[in-house]
């Protein structure tokens, strides 16, 4: 009795001090995982919240021994993790069903790795799929379903292998609002009736509800580079009512922290790398001064709460925070404790007509954005006022990857283009100040 | 216009060649028919593993990519006297041995085509089958085999139509004065070639043109069809 008392409490996942780093580059490395902590009992969902770029994903990756974290240790049931642990299995947020078999195929692949007897594979797959409630589809290929039925699958092929930790990667975040609910809504109902054959479930998420609604709790993540800034428990009672005030205190709490000032000056450090090497949100200029019109619009007027900000313009925080971030890059916005406010900038921008907007934004994007900057300078320099975008392709390589270095240099084109700041050329590459007219 | 470019074919080859000709081209054909299929599925299990295991690793796939390429545009022909000196010196069949010069140039296209795929197979399936320890014939059964089919049925389609042309110069292969034939489709529209015989040069390319195209038919065009339906990624 004592004995079983000991072990429920004795930790399924315990995270130490693990690092994740890029290398990049002679600019050394990029950090994306710092000294991160955590430990999974039984019986808990705790969720890991964070932007884009926190590293959450990362994290769950690293748990299910896809990645080998740079520093720190990883252990599950108190084995070093080096490969998925048997006892782990993860629900994807692509689904990642083999698109060549059925679902039953795709449901008992995992047994069959485990070297289950194909009838007892059969039994326990059907089982499985009875549960998720997808019987009478056993023999449909993943693309006659729809999305939230898919990622019904990802979960019976998840259950069937009888894990103790189920990771979920963002599970619900490529599905339509109402699929989500329904989705999330039977999940709690299997887990909290104790019909899942799992101890505990750890999931990544970047939507504030969502984690209030459903984790027992929250660690939030900080981005550039992913620490854990705060924990928090919640301790609801199940089924959670998303109008209770209670809730609601929660989520507006979870906003403020995931907007807090660092200590250090906030603004160069809200994207990755600093200088010419930051690394850009591909935000377009539509959806920036569609924010500043929100904002500066009744009932705001200059300043608005995040939360019913977000809600009242349907968007998620991964859609809002780039948007207001950048918005903070290029001052026309400041964001503090889950606030919004307009600067004297961003004032001027939404009163002025389409004219003068551009030359307001063509100003800040030359004070503010430095990569925009070099490139003018550069194009000011050379006679014939062109420069191939490869250059600066090239210059950001060295300070962060590939992938990365195209979307900064796409986002500065969009936004200079708009401002009509240079001008660039898609089939030949090149920067050019000769702006069509 | 085709069908009438039937008729005129036929016409004109009936005046000059009998029945015994149609048999020894069709003959010739059902034999290099095999020797292509037999290539071809040498050069598969061969190359389907390598082109895998190269595929699934970027920074070796970015240095062999290249190569395979240029091994593909590579003249093999040029290596064929080697071969011609080979056989000769060790009394080996030619029937048998000059086989395997038709697929030298165009195995590769087996090899760029699975790299290909294999460097294209998606991430989340990929960590889809590491979490949940797919491994050994399980992991080629049911996850990099069908990942890879529709690139696989690129290459080899191109290869099986390459050799039938390489056969050509592969059945009848020479070295100075020494002269090896295997007999074959290709050998037989090399000879008439060879003795400016034009009615069977028409004779052996009409079957040739009628063997790949029935050939593509059969095989080639379900799998294309099949790997479209069921394994395209999407």
């Amino acid at each position: 009795m004592n004995q079983a008392v000991i072990t429920k409490t004795l930790p399924l996942v315990e995270v130490h001090g693990v690092c994740q780093t890029y290398d990049k580059g002679s600019a050394g490395k990029l950090i994306v995982l710092d000294q991160v902590g955590l430990t999974l009992a039984p019986g808990e969902i705790v969720g890991l919240l964070g932007r884009s770029g926190s590293g959450k994903s990362t994290l769950l990756r690293s748990i299910a021994g896809l990645i080998r974290p740079s520093e720190g240790a990883i252990t599950f049931e108190g084995t070093l993790v080096s490969g998925t642990p048997d006892g782990i299995a993860m629900v994807f947020q692509s689904f990642a069903l083999f698109p060549w078999l059925t679902l039953l195929q795709n449901v008992e692949l995992g047994l069959e790795a485990k070297g289950v007897s194909p009838a007892e594979r059969r039994k326990r797959a059907l089982s499985a799929i009875d549960l998720i409630g997808l019987d009478g589809f056993e023999n449909a290929y993943p693309k006659e379903l729809s999305g939230g039925m898919r990622q019904r699958v990802g979960l019976a092929r998840a259950l069937v292998v009888h894990p103790k930790v189920l990771l979920m990667d963002e599970p619900f975040s490529a599905l339509d609002v109402l699929t989500a609910e329904t989705l999330r809504t039977d999940l709690l109902d299997l887990w909290s009736e104790g019909r899942m054959p799992i101890e505990s479930i750890l999931m990544v998420t970047h939507n504030i509800e969502e984690a209030v609604l459903m984790c027992d709790r929250v660690l939030i993540f900080s981005s550039n580079p992913g620490r854990v800034v705060a924990e928090l428990r919640i301790d609801l009672l199940q089924p959670r009512n998303r109008l209770d005030p209670a809730f609601r205190a929660l989520v507006e709490d979870i906003y403020a922290r995931m907007t807090a000032r660092k200590d250090a000056p906030a603004r160069d450090g809200v994207f990755p790398g600093t200088g010419i090497a930051m690394v850009l949100p591909r935000v377009s200029t539509n959806l920036l001064s569609g924010l500043i019109e929100a904002v500066a619009a009744p009932p705001y007027v200059g300043h608005a709460d995040l939360p019913p900000l977000a809600a009242s313009l349907q968007l998620e925080i991964d859609d809002l925070f780039p948007i207001a971030e950048t918005l903070q890059l290029l001052r026309f916005a400041e964001l503090a404790e889950g606030d919004i406010q307009l600067t004297p900038a961003g004032k001027r921008f939404a009163e002025s007509e389409v004219d003068a907007r551009k030359q307001l934004f063509a100003q800040q994007l030359a004070t503010y954005v430095p990569l925009a900057g070099h490139i003018r300078r550069v194009l000011d320099e050379r006679t014939n006022h062109k420069a191939p975008a490869r250059r600066f392709r090239d210059e950001l390589e060295d300070h962060m990857s590939q992938d990365y270095a195209e979307q900064t240099v796409r986002a500065v084109i969009s936004w200079a283009r708009y401002a009509e700041y240079f001008a660039y050329d898609e089939e030949s590459d090149l920067f050019s100040l000769d702006n069509p007219t | 216009m085709s069908l009438w470019g039937v008729v005129e074919t036929v016409f004109y080859l009936s005046q000059t060649l009998g029945w015994g000709d149609v048999v020894e081209a069709f003959s010739g054909g059902l034999l290099t028919l095999a020797r292509v299929i037999v290539l071809i599925a040498v050069a598969s299990v061969i190359w389907v593993p390598i082109g895998v295991w190269i595929g699934l690793r970027p920074a070796v796939a970015e240095r062999v990519q290249p190569l395979a390429q240029f091994l593909a545009a590579f003249p093999a022909n040029v290596l064929f006297p080697f071969a011609v000196i080979a056989i000769v010196a060790t009394g080996a069949s030619p029937s048998i041995w000059l086989s395997p010069l038709m697929v030298l140039g165009t195995q590769w296209y087996i090899l760029f085509n699975v790299i290909a795929g294999a460097s294209a197979f998606p991430s989340d399936l990929k960590e889809a089958a590491s979490v949940f320890r797919l491994r050994s014939w399980t992991w080629w059964r049911s996850v990099i085999l069908p990942g890879i089919f529709p690139y696989y049925v690129t290459g080899a389609l191109t290869a099986s139509g390459g050799s039938w042309n390489a056969s050509i110069v592969a059945e009848l292969a020479s070295w100075g004065n020494t002269k090896l034939e295997a007999f074959g489709l290709g050998s037989y529209i090399a000879k008439a070639t060879e003795a400016g015989d034009f009615p069977r040069v028409v004779l052996g390319t009409a079957v040739m043109s009628l063997f790949v195209t029935l050939f593509n038919r059969a095989l080639w065009r379900p799998l294309y069809v099949f790997a479209e339906r069921r394994m395209r990624l999407d």
